[in-house]
Formats: structure tokens, C-alpha cells, sequence
């Protein structure tokens, strides 16, 4: 139990207090800012003026202090660097801030800005009329007149940020970052691709999933082809390589290679209703997942294969007569 | 009794018999290459919080990336996923130039309305224009987004020891496209507190008066009644008393209940038959609810925030954990 306590019997109000070097943001006074300038300048929160109910700030650009009530804390920004921070026993320069741009940059004569002219389809549009109309009554003038060219910013065009056009782009170049090649033939020049070619290779014939036989003659059989990913953890760093075949379904036929194309699904109002009455009964619910699902169905129809790329064979006739389900046939779902 | 849902690979399993299902789960493990991942939490992006008083079933994370997708961390929260009174067509506004954006969140809130009944107004808004959107549209996007940004635990719940008896609220918006002056079905079946169904969809053919469109309604939450009334029987509870169909329009319930035959209602016949049939045979019973307390409404129109959180409250919507 603090004094403070005992004599006005709550704990002291710490809401005033404030991180220590954090971000502030102070509000310059009346005489040193107009309309156009900055209204506040940012500082490093010092700590509080000890006559006043003021903080103390550190205005590095004016290099000096600044005791004001208006301030604005970004607590969670501090103002130096930690590499900066270890380094402060030297601290007789201070950091440079190239950030806090001067008033001249920022008003530079003879940079006008233009409203932009719709842009009508040109046949159709009025501005087409006036070039023709001296070309038509003045006939000295000559044909090809160039209208002088429209001032226009030099500024790059960007879309307006808050529809998030930008969004998708910032997240495909993390992944695109690690290059994934599109064919084997791209991928077998690195060993990471081809050790994850040959770990499937090795599930897949671990599994049983087909037979090598020589071609039957009447039969064509089906391509296959290598899709590859980068499986990335939560935090974004790289897992693992991963290498999938995949059957080229989509030469196949229908009502001679396959018939069915399901999966079993739940209707979202039965996986609703369950749970509402497994919650009503307080019974218990278990939940299981079923690995490399399309691998477990086994294969009515009789589907060749032509052997992967990258397979080592001995006789160019064999393909592989499939006994189990691959990704990317037709059917593989319903298994 | 064991029940076994299967979703592809997904698989819950439920029931009272423990011993069961432990007999279960290690038949599966024998015969597939199976992962036990224990107490049901995670399902198909549906996280599952187990309670002392219920289920909870949000998709809190689903909304983050949905978020963060939509570029709208930073935005500020709005208390209804819509503005009152504004009527959506699907000329107005310029068109945007690349709608990829613009559908890909869309699918994506259509996803969310799994455990977010109290979106399924404004997502069935926003889809609509999915073919050729524009920038009033993609700003009501935005906008239930930003809803979303204030309630991103938000979810159904399932009390324990609640009945397992249907009751039922349907309601329609007669005219309520623009563009087409169709009419909006809505209806919401509740099993015993816990919502399990609902839906707002356009319907096929415009109704030449509210009776009519009523009564479409009607149809349409009689059909799920009559299947959800199988399901539950199917799990091996039978349903006693006739399901209560809640409607606010006092014509649509005579036309069901009366059997005469009127001339304004000649061209309704299929609908009407079916329902009555219903009604006789005791599957559901038509009491009238008034207009403040028509729970479908949540689904035809968009409501002030009031209304809209006495909606929600009603459709057991609860913010995680605050408020368990």
C-alpha cells in the first residue's frame, strides 16, 4: 500500500504517463504555423515540463525543445531506432531526418496541375469538328495541323488506394519471390524440384497407384504433368518444395473413361443442425481428417497413363494402367 | 447412436455413445490414412468454441484475411453492414475497371454468411451485380466490410439444454429488386433458441401484389420445414407439434388456412395447395406475428442500428467472449 493510497484512499492515475522516446506529435504554435504550412511538427516525447502541466518534446529539425499541451503520442513508434539507440551514448550528432520535407520542395514554382479532359471516343466526340472546320474554309492552311501538345502532369498515375486494387499485387510477390517453374522441364535443373519429384514418385508407387505394363494397342492413353508449389509456413517462410502429378483429365471422355463427378458434401444447414443438437445434448464432438483423400479411391474404369516425365524407362511402349485415383482425373473426387 | 458428417475429407463425429465412437474413430484409422485432430475447433474454416452454456461458431479469423484483403485494416467501423434506404440498381455508378476485386470479396462474404445470418441482406445486395459491378456497388462492399471490422468475433450459438422443436418467421419485400420488380423471400427456422436455417433470395417471377410475394415466402420456408423435419427425425427425434410459420401479412395466412378459392389468388395455386396441405396434415400451424417482432425481417430490408442489434440479439448472435 503506496502513501498516495493512505491519504486519498485510491491508486494514483497513471493514464497521463506516457512512453518514454516514443512518437509525438506536437502542435506548433500560432505564430509559427499559418494555413498552408504543417500544423504539427514531430518530435521524440521527452518527459514533463516540471512547472507546468506540459510535456516536454524534442524537436530534432528546429533542434530545440518544445513544452506544449497539444501533443499527439504514437507510443508504439519510437522515435530512434534501436540500432540508433545503441549508439546513443555518442549522441552529439543527432540523426539526420530527410523525412520532414522544407517548404521550398514542396512548393515548387511553375508546377501546375490540369484537370483531366474525358476521354470520348475521338470519332464521335465534338474535338474532332474544329480541327476540320479550318482545314474546310481556309485552304492555305496546311492539312497536317499539329495542335499544340495538352499540358499534362508529369505525376505517375496511380489508382485510388482505398479500393485495395493494390492488395493483390503486395501479396503475389511474396510467393512470387521463389521462382516456380511451369514444366519439368524448368524444374529438373534444381535439385530442390527434383527431390520433391522423387519423394512423390516414391508415395505414389509406395501406394500402389499403378501398374507398368506394355500398351495394349487400341488404347490412348492419357498425359500426365508435374504442378509445383512452395508451401510457405503461417509466418511466410518457406516450408517445404512440393511437387504433385497430376493426370491430365480433360482428355478424357465422358461415358467411356468416367461417368460419375462428385464429391460427398454436408449442406452447411446439416452441419448446422448437427452441431445444434450435439450442443443441445452436450455431446461430445470428434473431428477427423483423412490424408491425401483422392489417393484412396480405387479405379473402376480402365485408365492408361503415360509415364510421368522425368520416370526412367526401358521400353518406349509401357504406361501405366492406374489402379488407384490420381489428381486431376475426371472421377478422382467421387472415390 | 453415432453420427458420422463427412465433408470430403472432413469428417465429425458426434453422438452419445462414447464408447462408440471411440470404436469408430479407431476403424477409420485402420482402414484410411486418418489424422485425429481431437475436439472438434476447426471445420472447413468454422471455428467451433466449446462453452459451459453452448456451442459458439464463429469464422473470426476468415473475416481478418477477409480484411486484410480488402485493404481495410485501418479503416473505421460502422455499426450496419447497410445504408437505410438506398435502393441498389445495377446501372448506376461508373463501372469498375477490373471487377476481379470486386468478386472475389463478394465470394468470399457469401462465405462468411455461413455464421453471419445478420450479412446475408447485404451480401445478397452485393452479388447481384457480381456480372457487371460498379463503384456504388463495390462501396457497399466496402461497407459491410467495415461492419465486419466492428464485430469480427461475432458468430451463431447453440445453447445446451435447448428444445428440439422447429419454429419458423418467413417474410418477403414485395417488388424489392429495381431492376426487375421481383419480390425477396426471407425466412429463418430456428431449432428450439439455435438458428440452423435461413435464407434471402430474389424469387423467380414477380408477384402482382405483397400477399402473393408473402406467400412465395411462405412456400418456400414450408419446403426447408418439411425437409429439416426428416433430418431431425432421421437423427432420431421425432417431431411432436406442428412447426409454427410466423408471418406478419394476415391475407397470406387466410389464403393458406381458408380454403376458398379466390379469384385474385387463381394463378398461386401450386404454392397455395402446398401449403395448405401442409397445414391440414398438422406439419406446420400459421400464427400472425406483429412487424416488431418479425425476425425474418433481418433478411429483407436494411434495418437502423437499433433495429438491426435487437435482429441480431434475436437471431442468437453473440460476440465472443465478451458476452458469455
Amino acid at each position: 500500500m503506496s502513501p498516495y493510497f493512505h491519504l486519498f484512499g485510491h491508486a494514483p492515475n497513471y493514464s497521463n504517463l506516457h512512453i518514454f522516446g516514443c512518437t509525438c506529435f506536437v502542435r506548433l504554435p500560432a505564430d509559427e504555423r499559418n494555413k498552408l504550412t504543417a500544423q504539427s511538427v514531430k518530435c521524440a516525447f521527452l518527459g514533463y515540463a516540471g512547472t507546468q502541466k506540459r510535456f516536454l518534446c524534442y524537436d530534432p529539425h528546429a533542434r530545440q525543445t518544445r513544452v506544449s499541451r497539444n501533443v499527439i503520442f504514437f507510443e508504439n513508434q519510437p522515435f530512434f531506432h534501436t540500432q540508433q539507440t545503441s549508439t546513443l551514448p555518442s549522441l552529439s550528432v543527432l540523426p539526420h531526418f530527410p523525412e520532414s520535407p522544407t517548404p521550398v520542395q514542396r512548393f515548387k514554382p511553375g508546377y501546375v496541375y490540369h484537370r483531366r479532359t474525358p476521354t470520348s471516343d475521338p470519332s464521335t466526340g465534338l474535338t474532332e469538328v474544329p480541327s476540320h472546320l479550318p482545314a474546310a474554309s481556309n485552304p492555305v492552311l496546311p492539312t497536317s495541323y499539329d495542335p499544340p501538345p495538352l499540358l499534362k502532369s508529369s505525376r505517375p498515375h496511380k489508382p485510388p488506394e482505398r479500393y485495395g486494387f493494390s492488395t493483390p499485387v503486395a501479396m503475389s510477390t511474396t510467393l512470387s519471390s521463389i521462382s516456380i517453374p511451369t514444366c519439368y522441364k524448368q524444374a529438373k535443373e534444381h535439385e530442390c524440384w527434383q527431390q520433391a519429384m522423387e519423394a512423390e514418385l516414391q508415395a505414389l508407387e509406395a501406394n500402389h497407384t499403378w501398374d507398368i505394363i506394355s500398351c495394349p494397342p487400341h488404347v490412348k492413353p492419357i498425359g500426365s504433368k508435374w504442378v509445383y508449389t512452395v508451401k510457405l509456413k503461417s509466418d511466410g517462410s518457406l516450408d517445404r518444395y512440393k511437387a504433385r502429378l497430376v493426370a491430365l483429365g480433360n482428355k478424357q471422355e465422358y461415358g467411356f473413361d468416367y461417368e460419375e463427378t462428385f464429391a460427398p458434401v454436408a449442406k452447411m444447414t446439416t452441419v448446422r443442425t448437427i452441431l445444434a443438437i450435439a450442443a443441445s445434448k452436450a455431446w461430445p464432438l470428434h473431428q477427423m481428417d483423412v490424408k491425401n483423400t483422392f489417393l484412396h479411391g480405387d479405379l473402376k474404369e480402365e485408365i492408361y497413363m503415360k509415364l510421368p516425365p522425368g520416370m526412367s524407362t526401358t521400353a518406349s511402349d509401357e504406361v501405366c494402367k492406374l489402379r488407384r485415383s490420381l489428381y486431376g482425373l475426371k472421377q478422382a473426387p467421387r472415390a | 447412436m453415432v453420427f458420422l458428417l463427412v465433408y470430403v475429407d472432413d469428417i465429425i463425429i458426434t453422438g452419445n455413445d462414447i464408447g462408440l465412437i471411440t470404436k469408430l474413430q479407431h476403424m477409420l484409422h485402420s482402414t484410411f490414412q486418418m489424422k485425429d485432430l481431437g475436439h472438434l475447433t476447426y471445420f472447413l474454416g468454422l471455428e467451433v468454441h466449446s462453452r459451459d452454456h453452448g456451442l459458439f461458431l464463429n469464422q473470426h479469423k476468415y473475416i481478418q484475411d477477409l480484411i486484410e484483403l480488402a485493404g481495410l485494416k485501418d479503416a473505421t467501423a460502422v455499426d450496419t453492414p447497410m445504408e437505410v434506404n438506398v435502393k441498389y440498381r445495377k446501372d448506376e455508378g461508373e463501372p469498375l475497371p477490373d471487377p476481379f476485386l470486386y468478386r472475389q470479396l463478394v465470394g468470399s462474404l457469401i462465405y462468411l454468411t455461413i455464421t453471419r445470418p445478420d450479412i446475408s441482406y447485404a451480401v445478397h445486395i452485393a452479388s447481384k451485380f457480381m456480372q457487371a459491378p460498379r463503384h456504388l456497388h463495390f462501396i457497399a462492399v466496402r461497407r459491410i466490410i467495415r461492419y465486419l471490422i466492428g464485430s469480427p468475433t461475432r458468430g451463431l450459438f447453440f445453447p445446451t439444454q435447448s428444445t428440439l422443436n422447429l419454429t419458423s418467421y418467413s417474410d418477403a419485400d414485395w417488388a424489392g429488386c429495381p431492376d426487375t420488380m421481383k419480390s425477396i423471400t426471407s425466412w429463418c427456422i430456428f431449432l428450439g433458441d439455435a438458428l440452423i436455417s435461413w435464407k434471402c433470395k430474389k424469387q423467380d417471377c414477380v408477384s402482382k401484389s405483397s400477399t402473393e410475394a408473402e406467400y412465395r415466402a411462405m412456400f418456400a420456408a414450408c419446403s426447408e420445414i418439411v425437409w429439416l423435419r426428416g433430418l431431425i427425425f432421421e437423427f432420431g427425434f421425432p417431431p411432436t407439434d406442428p412447426t409454427p410459420l410466423h408471418g406478419d401479412n394476415t391475407s397470406a395466412i387466410q389464403i393458406a388456412a381458408n380454403p376458398v378459392y379466390h379469384e385474385r389468388t387463381k394463378h398461386i395455386d401450386v404454392d397455395c395447395h402446398y401449403i395448405r396441405e401442409a397445414f391440414t396434415r398438422g406439419v406446420i400451424t400459421l400464427p400472425h406475428v406483429n412487424t416488431d417482432l418479425q425476425i425474418a425481417d433481418a433478411f429483407t430490408k436494411a434495418l437502423t442500428r437499433q433495429r438491426h442489434k435487437f435482429l441480431s440479439s434475436k437471431l442468437m448472435l453473440l460476440d465472443l467472449p465478451a458476452s458469455i
